[in-house]
C-alpha cells in the first residue's frame, strides 16, 4: 500500500476512527492490528518476517535485562541474528552471486528460500531499532519492556515501517506510556506536515524521476559536463524530495494517533560541512550510527591511543561508520565506494579540527559560509556518483563532468524543481521545521495551502507514482 | 565527592585547550557548543574519554548528544548524574 | 499486561475550518479568473492551447480551436473526418459555400482530420462528436488508410485515449468531466505536461506540422505552396512509397467506415473518396489497380449499407498546381475539393 494513495488515506481514516472509538487499553493493540495489516497488504511473508523478529527481540530483551554470566553472548546472539536475518533477506542473492564469481543462480543448483523471496518492506529499519534496542537495555540505559504490544508497534508501527525514521526505544515507548492528548494544533501540525510532505515527493520528486533520463549514467559520455552536472543535481534533488517528503508525511500521520515520530532531515542543503550534513541528512541513521558506530568505536580507540591526533582516531571511526551504512543502504560496490568517499571527507574534517581547532561556521562571514555549504554540498553530490551509476559507469561519469565545452541541452525544469526546493528548505529553515507556515497570517497559510494542495492534484494527473526510493534499502 | 564547579572547571580546561585549542577563548558554562558549532558532535566521543579519565564516569554513548551535552553545565549534569550509577 | 495504558485522548474543541475555507475560496477565485480566461477570445488567443490531457499535442490544439469555434458560431453541425488528407483537402468554408448555392443552408463545418488516423478510429470519433453538437453530417474522407492497418503514429489513439474524449464517449470520472467542463483544469494541465518526460516531444509535435490551423479547423498552407510547382519526378523523393501489397483493402477497415452508418443519431453520414496525385503510382500499374478496386469494394459495400459515396473528382479537376505532394492538397486545392464534395452532397439532397 503506497502511502500516497487515497487507499492509504482511506486506511489511515479507517484506523482513526477505530483507535478514537475504542477504549485507551485497546489503542496500541489497534495499532498493531492496523500495522500487522499493512504489512500483509505488501505481503504475507513480510508480515510473517516481521512478527517473528520482532518476537525474537522482545524475548531477547527481557533474557538480557536478568544479566548473568552470558549477557554479553546473548547480546551478540541477538545482534548476529538481527544482522543475519537482514544480510540473508536483502543482500543473499547479490553475496551468493558475488561468491560464485557472477554465476546466476539458476546456474548454481541452488534452492536457497533467499534467491526466490523479495526483500521484506522495511527490515532494513527494524533490524536497527532491534539492535538499538537489546543493546540499551544490555548496557542498562533502558528498562525492557514488558508489553508485547508495544513493542510490537515500536518495531513495526505502520506509518514508518516502510522507510523510517528509525526510531529509539527509549524515545517511542516512552511516549505509548504517557497519557498523550491530540488537540487542534496537532491537528494542524499534522496537516501541514502532511501537505508539504506530499508537495516534496509528488510535485518535487516524482517529476524529477520521471524527467531525469533513466540512462543518464550508462550514456554519460554522450553528455556534457553541464548535461551531466544537472543530470546529478537533479537525481540528489529527486532523492531528498522523496525521502524527505515521505518522512513528513510519516510525521504527520503518527501525530495524528499522538505519536511523535523522529525528524529525518533538517535542511541538509545548507549544511557548511559534512559533520552538519550528517546531522541533518537522514537524521535518524546518522544518530543511529553515531551511537552505535562511531562513538563505540572512537571510544575504544581513544582508550588504546590516547592521542588524538593518531591515524587510527583519526580515520577507522569514520570509516566504520561510512563502511557500515553503506552496507546497510546496499552491498554494491558503487555504494560502499560512496561510503568509503564520505569517510574521507570526514576523516579531513577531522584532521582539520584536531589539528588546528574548531572553526565554527556561525562565526564566519556569510558568504563564506554560503560558499561552504555549495562546496560541501557540490562534494556530497560527487561522492553520490558511485552510489547512483555503480562501478561500471564510474568513469565515464566522471569524465563527462570535466567536459564543460559546451552547454549541451540542459532541461529548465530540473533548474526549476531544485529552486523550488532550495525555496521551502530556506522557508522552513526560517522556523522551527515544516510547520514554520502555521505562524504565518490567514490569508499567507491560506495561500500556501491552495497552492501547494492545487499543485499536489495537478501533479498526480500521471499516469504512475514513483515508489520511494528509500523503501529499496 | 565530585562538585559540580570542579567539574565545569575541568571540562572547561579540556574544551579550550584540546578542542578549540584556545585557551583564552572565553567559553561560558551556559554557551551552546555543539549548536553554534564550537565543536562538532563527534569530538563528543574525545569528551565522553575524557570525563571517563578525569571522573572514572561512563557516561553512555546515547546520552552524548546535543540535547544532553551541548553547554559545559549541562556536561556537568551528565557527569553528575552517571557517578551515581 | 501491567499497568493500565493512558492512551490518547482526542480533543477537538475550538477547531475551526477557517484555513480550509479560506484556501478553498482562494483556489476558487483562482480557477474562476483562469476560465474567464480561457473563454474570453481575446485573452484566449494570448494563451497556448490547453491540453486536454492527451499524448498528441496537435489533436489538443484541434480541439482548442473547435471550442473557440464552439464559442464563437456556435458547435459545429457538420464534421470532417479522416485523416491529415481530410484535414489538408477538405475546406470547410467552401464546402459550405457549395451546399448554400446547392439549396442546403446552415450547416456549420468544422475539420477534424487527425494526422495518421486509420479508418478504424472513425467510428469512435464520430460517436464522441456526435455526443459534444448531435451533427447534421458527418463526412468521412476515406484515403489510402482505409486499406492500411493502423499506423504506428498513433495519434487518434491518443486522442480517443484523452479524458475530453472519453467524457463524450460516455465517461464521467472526475478527471473526464473536469477537462470537458473546465477551461481553468485544461491550462493547469499543461502545468503536469510541463513535468513529464517526453514533454519536449509532445510540444513539439505540432511544429512538425507546415501549416496552421484557424478556427474552422481549416488548414492554412505556407505562401509558396500556393504557388510553388510540385514537381513529380521518381518514386523514391519521399516516404509514400507503397509496396503492392499495400492496397489489399482490410475488412476490419471497411466494417469500421461502415459501421458510421448504425451510429445513433439523426445525422447523415457521408463518404467521400480523398484524392491522391496521379504520381503517387507513377511506374505501378498493379498498385493502380489494386487501388481501384479497393475503392470499388468501399462505394459497393459503403452503398449497401446506406452511406452516400463521392467517388474521386476527375483528374483534370485536380491540376498539379493545387497539391502540396503526392498525397496531400494545398490550401486551393482544398478549396476545389471542399467545394466539389458540396456540390455532390447538396445535388443528394444531404442533410
Amino acid at each position: 500500500m503506497n502511502i500516497t494513495t487515497l487507499t492509504f488515506a482511506g486506511f489511515v481514516l479507517a484506523t482513526l476512527v477505530l483507535f478514537y472509538l475504542v477504549p485507551a487499553r485497546w489503542q496500541n493493540p489497534v495499532l498493531l492490528a492496523a500495522s500487522l495489516f499493512f504489512l500483509v497488504t505488501w505481503s504475507w511473508t513480510f508480515a510473517l518476517i516481521a512478527v517473528i523478529l520482532t518476537a525474537f527481540n522482545f524475548t531477547m530483551g527481557l533474557l538480557l535485562a536478568r544479566g548473568g554470566r552470558f549477557k554479553r553472548l546473548l547480546l551478540w546472539v541477538g545482534i548476529g541474528t538481527n544482522a543475519a536475518a537482514l544480510g540473508s533477506l536483502k543482500y543473499g542473492d547479490t553475496l551468493i552471486q558475488n561468491l560464485a564469481l557472477g554465476a546466476s543462480p539458476d546456474t548454481l543448483g541452488t534452492t536457497f528460500l533467499t534467491l526466490k523471496l523479495l526483500v521484506p518492506i522495511g527490515i532494513s529499519y527494524y533490524v536497527l531499532q532491534g539492535i538499538s534496542y537489546l543493546i540499551d537495555v544490555s548496557r542498562g540505559t533502558l528498562e525492557p519492556t514488558r508489553r508485547a504490544v508495544d513493542f510490537g508497534v515500536y518495531m513495526i508501527y505502520f506509518a514508518r515501517v516502510v522507510s523510517g525514521p528509525i526510531e529509539r526505544a527509549g524515545r517511542f515507548l516512552g511516549q505509548l506510556k504517557r497519557p498523550r492528548r491530540v488537540d487542534r494544533h496537532v491537528v494542524s501540525e499534522a496537516g501541514a506536515l502532511i501537505t508539504v510532505g506530499l508537495f516534496r515527493k509528488l510535485v518535487i520528486a516524482d517529476p524529477l524521476f520521471r524527467i531525469l533520463p533513466e540512462d543518464a549514467f550508462a550514456h554519460a559520455s554522450s553528455l556534457t559536463g553541464p548535461e551531466m552536472a544537472l543530470a546529478l543535481l537533479g537525481f540528489v534533488f529527486a532523492l531528498y524530495n522523496d525521502f524527505a517528503g515521505y518522512t513528513e508525511m510519516v510525521r504527520g500521520v503518527g501525530k495524528l494517533f499522538g505519536i511523535e515520530l523522529t525528524r529525518n532531515f533538517a535542511y541538509p542543503l545548507f549544511s557548511r560541512n559534512f559533520n552538519e550534513f550528517w546531522n541533518r541528512w537522514h537524521i535518524s541513521l546518522s544518530h543511529w550510527l553515531r551511537d552505535y558506530v562511531y562513538y563505540p568505536v572512537s571510544r575504544w580507540l581513544l582508550r588504546r591511543f590516547h592521542n588524538p591526533r593518531n591515524v587510527l582516531n583519526l580515520a577507522v571511526p569514520a570509516l566504520a561508520t561510512m563502511l557500515v551504512s553503506a552496507a546497510w543502504h546496499d552491498a554494491r560496490l558503487g555504494v560502499l565506494l560512496w561510503g568509503g568517499i564520505n569517510a574521507g571527507y570526514l576523516v579531513v574534517e577531522r584532521v582539520r579540527a584536531v589539528w588546528w581547532g574548531s572553526n565554527p561556521p556561525d562565526k564566519q562571514p556569510l558568504a563564506l559560509q554560503r560558499a561552504k555549504a555549495g562546496v560541501t554540498f557540490g562534494l556530497a553530490a560527487l561522492a553520490g556518483v558511485p552510489f547512483l551509476a555503480g562501478v561500471t559507469h564510474l568513469r565515464p561519469a566522471y569524465g563527462s563532468l570535466l567536459h564543460w565545452g559546451t552547454l549541451g541541452k540542459p532541461d529548465l525544469r530540473i533548474l526549476i524543481l531544485v529552486t523550488v526546493t532550495l525555496g521551502l528548505d530556506w522557508i522552513q529553515s526560517r522556523g522551527e521545521d515544516e510547520r514554520v507556515f502555521l505562524s504565518w497570517p490567514m490569508p499567507a497559510k491560506a495561500a500556501v495551502f491552495a497552492l501547494a494542495i492545487l499543485a499536489i492534484v495537478i501533479a498526480t494527473r500521471a499516469d504512475v507514482g514513483a515508489p520511494f526510493i528509500y523503501q529499496a534499502f | 565527592m565530585l562538585e559540580r564547579s570542579e567539574i565545569r572547571k575541568q571540562l572547561h580546561q579540556y574544551v579550550c585547550h584540546e578542542l578549540l585549542q584556545r585557551d583564552d577563548y572565553p567559553l561560558r558554562a551556559d554557551e551552546p557548543m555543539i549548536t553554534s558549532g564550537l565543536i562538532d558532535s563527534f569530538a563528543l566521543a574525545r569528551v565522553a574519554v575524557f570525563i571517563e579519565e578525569a571522573f572514572e564516569v561512563y557516561v553512555p554513548d546515547t546520552d552524548l548528544t546535543v540535547e544532553k551535552m551541548d553547554t559545559l553545565d549541562l556536561m556537568a549534569d551528565q557527569v553528575l548524574a552517571h557517578a551515581k550509577d | 499486561m501491567g499497568d493500565a495504558q493512558p492512551g490518547v485522548r482526542l480533543d477537538l474543541s475550538g477547531m475551526s475550518a477557517r484555513l480550509v475555507l479560506a484556501a478553498a475560496s482562494m483556489l476558487l477565485a483562482v480557477m474562476a479568473a483562469l476560465e474567464i480566461a480561457g473563454r474570453v477570445p481575446s485573452i484566449q488567443t494570448q494563451f497556448l492551447a490547453p491540453s486536454i490531457g492527451s499524448a498528441d499535442r496537435h489533436v489538443e490544439i484541434q480541439v482548442a480551436y473547435l471550442d473557440a469555434y464552439s464559442e464563437r458560431h456556435g458547435a459545429p453541425n457538420c464534421y470532417f473526418l479522416g485523416s491529415s488528407t481530410v484535414l489538408r483537402g477538405i475546406s470547410p468554408s467552401a464546402f459550405e459555400d457549395a451546399m448554400r448555392q446547392g439549396g442546403i443552408d446552415g450547416l456549420h463545418c468544422y475539420n477534424l482530420g487527425i494526422q495518421g488516423m486509420n479508418a478504424l478510429y472513425a467510428p469512435t470519433v464520430a460517436q464522441a462528436l456526435i455526443e459534444y453538437s448531435h451533427p447534421r453530417l458527418i463526412l468521412y474522407g476515406a484515403d489510402t488508410a482505409h486499406v492500411d492497418p493502423p499506423t504506428g503514429h498513433g495519434a487518434a489513439q491518443k486522442a480517443l485515449d484523452s479524458p475530453w474524449f472519453q467524457y463524450y464517449l460516455g465517461d464521467r470520472s472526475p478527471e473526464s468531466v473536469a477537462v470537458a467542463w473546465l477551461r481553468s483544469y485544461r491550462y493547469l494541465l499543461m502545468l503536469n505536461r510541463f513535468f513529464q518526460p517526453h514533454f519536449t516531444d509532445w510540444w513539439h509535435e505540432s511544429e512538425k506540422f507546415d501549416f496552421k490551423l484557424d478556427e474552422q479547423g481549416h488548414v492554412h498552407s505556407r505562401p509558396a505552396d500556393r504557388t510553388n510547382p510540385i514537381i513529380f519526378e521518381s518514386r523514391n523523393d519521399d516516404s509514400q512509397g507503397a509496396a503492392s501489397s499495400r492496397f489489399t483493402p482490410l475488412q476490419s477497415n471497411i466494417d469500421a467506415i461502415v459501421q458510421l452508418a448504425a451510429l445513433p443519431g439523426p445525422q447523415q453520414v457521408v463518404v467521400g473518396s480523398m484524392p491522391l496525385h496521379p504520381s503517387y503510382f507513377a511506374n505501378q500499374p498493379n498498385n493502380i489497380q489494386a487501388y481501384d478496386r479497393a475503392k470499388e469494394k468501399l462505394e459497393s459495400v459503403t452503398q449497401a449499407n446506406g452511406l452516400l459515396y463521392i467517388p474521386e473528382p476527375p483528374r483534370e479537376m485536380l491540376y498539379d498546381d493545387l497539391w502540396l505532394n503526392r498525397l496531400h492538397l494545398n490550401a486551393v486545392g482544398a478549396d476545389v475539393f471542399g467545394r466539389y464534395l458540396g456540390e455532390h452532397v447538396s445535388r443528394a439532397k444531404a442533410p
